[in-house]
């Protein structure tokens, strides 16, 4: 019997989560079983939360459908291998951030070669000026980036992912990284500013 | 920092919510391929259990082998035995139906060189051969010792003649006719093994100390003569193993395990049943598939003034910049087809028969994803001369300039083919031949699709499935 105490762990989105930690546990034994209702339950507890963070890096539908099912697919087949060691749902995000970087590194077009010297920045905006922007329109404004760009700022903000982290997952330079993700924060400085004027 | 700002990461993460919802028909999807998952999961399984059996059965045959084997079989092992160390015997056994065994000859090379200990080695071997050799055609022929100690001593040379020969160091050839002893039907192949051994010891300097008269008493107490014997029906059973190779390069090699039951209605013909398990992945599917194109992203000039023969020309150098784009076929799914063979043999000697047969396969059709491989920005170079008064001017035209082997790229439509999984039943043929040596055999045939695939596989993936195959397959017998 596994230790159970940590898998639930803490989760800032409320939808969708499974409240016992012993139904959570049950879950998985179903789905390592393959047993199709078990793997359809926990798809449906799980999929809208990967689909909203696949969603922050995926502009198009079914693109973004075929990510989550990529995701999914490699929850199930290596559900075996989760070591009931941290909460389940930070290994299943750490399986979805890297399903949707290898889908950058596949199919999007970047340079991957340095570009100089980073500067600092004022990267703050009136928070008076922008109470008012939901977040979705913040994420549109992240699909005016380049492709890179809006995946390096996604990794970084809301993946905690440190510069050496994302350097490796998407095969660029660390001062690349610094570089692009600070370019990424000026140029969505003035493209939130450009609305809220 | 002020209170009244806010940093834009900030900004991000405190305003995170959820803001998109799951497609409907994401399930369902995902549902299809875990389905398609679980019937490959499900013929590994299978596999697996085919394959356990088999080596139970196997396992399970040679115990009762050792424990039951006959003492005939005991005695040939131990006379190889004996020829594995310091010489060989050479049984020559007569193609089926004529008599039992018409030749043996158990031959030892001497070198002068050999010590003393060698020879009394050698000499033990011959002599130990040839009673091994007496007590195997007492096995066979049913006749009694006193008469197969008697060929011994045709020619007035008894075993004690090994010795003789043994200490003048020459080769020996000892070679029993024991045909003469049977009232069996005439056989060429004896009559040319003896010539063949005659023509060698006469080359090699070689002696033959024992040779069986034709006139031997022993004819009288067989019971009957040894007819040619006509094969009764009886079951095989076998396992193959090889690999598939298509002729085409979009063909996908597989993997081939199949084990085997045959039935002999006569020594001639049999007929076959194979189920058969075939695997094969291909990643990316090579040319023709594959086509390249080209795709222009920008044109820039620069644009020089010469004085040239008292006129100014501009000199105008184009760098077009363009990507290559690769169009691929990428296969998604493993090939692994169940293949039901019925296939009729005919033997066309001891060792080689044909093969002809109908292959009924069952399989999801493999699903293939159409994909850009892009190499961006390279570059064309192209310079020209023209005469012109004044400025040069931009653009020019220069569509007549570039000149590409590839087509240009419009709207390739980068889809999956066969997405559903289409798993229908194909018919088929095949036709080959098999090679047969004691419990081995090969197989070499060529098979092919005949049944027309559901217009949803699309031309690609029809090719790949009807296009001829070879199939090399080296096999066992149980």
């Amino acid at each position: 019997m596994p230790d159970i105490t940590n898998i639930q762990g803490s989760n800032y989105h409320n939808q969708g989560k499974v409240q016992d930690a012993h139904a959570l546990l049950e879950l998985i034994k179903g789905c390592i079983a393959w047993n199709r209702s078990a793997q359809r339950q926990l798809y449906e507890t799980y999929a809208p939360i990967a689909y909203n963070i696949i969603r922050r890096y995926v502009y198009k539908d079914e693109a973004a459908q075929e990510v989550l099912n990529d995701s999914f697919y490699k929850i199930f087949i290596h559900l075996d291998q989760y070591s009931w060691q941290g909460p389940f749902e930070a290994w299943m995000r750490k399986i979805i951030v890297n399903t949707i970087t290898d889908y950058i590194r596949k199919y999007v077009r970047y340079e991957r070669e340095s570009r100089g010297e980073v500067g600092v920045d004022d990267v703050w905006l009136e928070n008076e000026a922008v109470s008012n922007l939901s977040f979705k329109e913040l994420v549109d404004y992240t699909f005016r980036l380049p492709d890179l760009q809006r995946t390096v700022f996604n990794l970084n903000v809301f993946e905690q992912m440190s510069h050496k982290e994302i350097a490796k997952s998407l095969n660029i330079s660390e001062g690349n990284s610094r570089w692009i993700l600070n370019d990424a924060r000026k140029r969505l400085k003035l493209l939130i500013q450009s609305y809220v004027k | 920092m002020d209170n009244n700002k806010v940093h834009i990461d900030n900004l991000y993460q405190e305003k995170q919510e959820s803001f998109a919802t799951v497609p409907p028909g994401a399930w369902h999807d995902m549902e299809k391929r875990l389905e398609s998952d679980s019937k490959n999961r499900s013929i590994y399984r299978w596999w697996w259990i085919m394959f356990g059996i088999i080596l139970v059965v196997f396992v399970v045959y040679l115990s009762i082998s050792k424990l039951e084997e006959p003492r005939q079989i005991r005695l040939k092992r131990h006379s190889e035995n004996i020829t594995g160390t310091s010489g060989r015997i050479k049984e020559r056994t007569p193609s089926a139906g004529t008599s039992l065994i018409m030749n043996t000859i158990v031959r030892t090379n001497i070198r002068q060189t050999d010590s003393a200990e060698k020879l009394g080695l050698r000499r033990q071997l011959v002599v130990s051969s040839i009673k091994i050799l007496n007590t195997v055609v007492r096995q066979r022929t049913g006749a009694q010792s006193s008469q197969v100690t008697h060929i011994s001593k045709k020619n007035n040379k008894d075993l004690n003649a090994v010795s003789d020969i043994l200490d003048k160091k020459e080769a020996i050839t000892i070679q029993i006719d024991y045909s003469s002893i049977m009232p069996a039907v005439p056989d060429q192949n004896s009559q040319a093994d003896t010539t063949h051994a005659n023509r060698r010891k006469s080359r090699n300097n070689e002696s033959t100390i024992a040779e069986v008269s034709p006139h031997t008493n022993g004819n009288d107490t067989l019971s009957s003569p040894v007819t040619r014997k006509k094969m009764k029906k009886h079951f095989e059973f076998g396992f193959k193993a090889g690999y598939e190779i298509g002729i085409q390069n979009i063909a996908i090699s597989k993997l081939i395990a199949a084990p085997y039951v045959r039935y002999f209605f006569t020594d001639k013909v049999s007929i076959s049943f194979q189920p058969t398990i075939k695997t094969g992945k291909a990643k990316y599917l090579q040319a023709p598939a594959a086509q390249s194109y080209y795709r222009p992203a920008g044109t820039a000039a620069d644009t020089q003034v010469v004085f040239m023969q008292g006129a100014v020309w501009n000199l105008y150098t184009f760098h077009h910049t363009y990507d290559s784009i690769a169009i691929m076929y990428k296969a998604l799914n493993k090939l692994i087809d169940l293949e039901l063979p019925l296939i009729v043999h005919y033997q066309l000697s001891p060792t080689i028969s044909t093969n002809v047969g109908f292959t009924f396969t069952k399989g999801r059709l493999i699903s293939i994803h159409k994909e850009a491989q892009i190499f961006p920005d390279l570059v064309k170079t192209d310079t020209f001369l023209r005469l012109q008064t004044g400025t040069a001017t931009h653009p020019i035209d220069t569509s007549a300039s570039f000149h590409h082997i590839e087509p240009l790229y419009t709207n390739n439509v980068l889809e999956t083919y066969n997405t559903t999984g289409l798993n229908p039943l194909r018919i088929g043929y095949l036709i080959g031949i098999n090679f047969e040596q004691q419990r081995w055999m090969a197989e070499f045939t060529m098979n092919q699709q005949i049944s027309p695939l559901p217009p949803a596989a699309r031309d690609l993936i029809r090719k790949m499935y009807t296009q001829p195959h070879f199939r090399l397959l080296f096999g066992l017998k149980f």
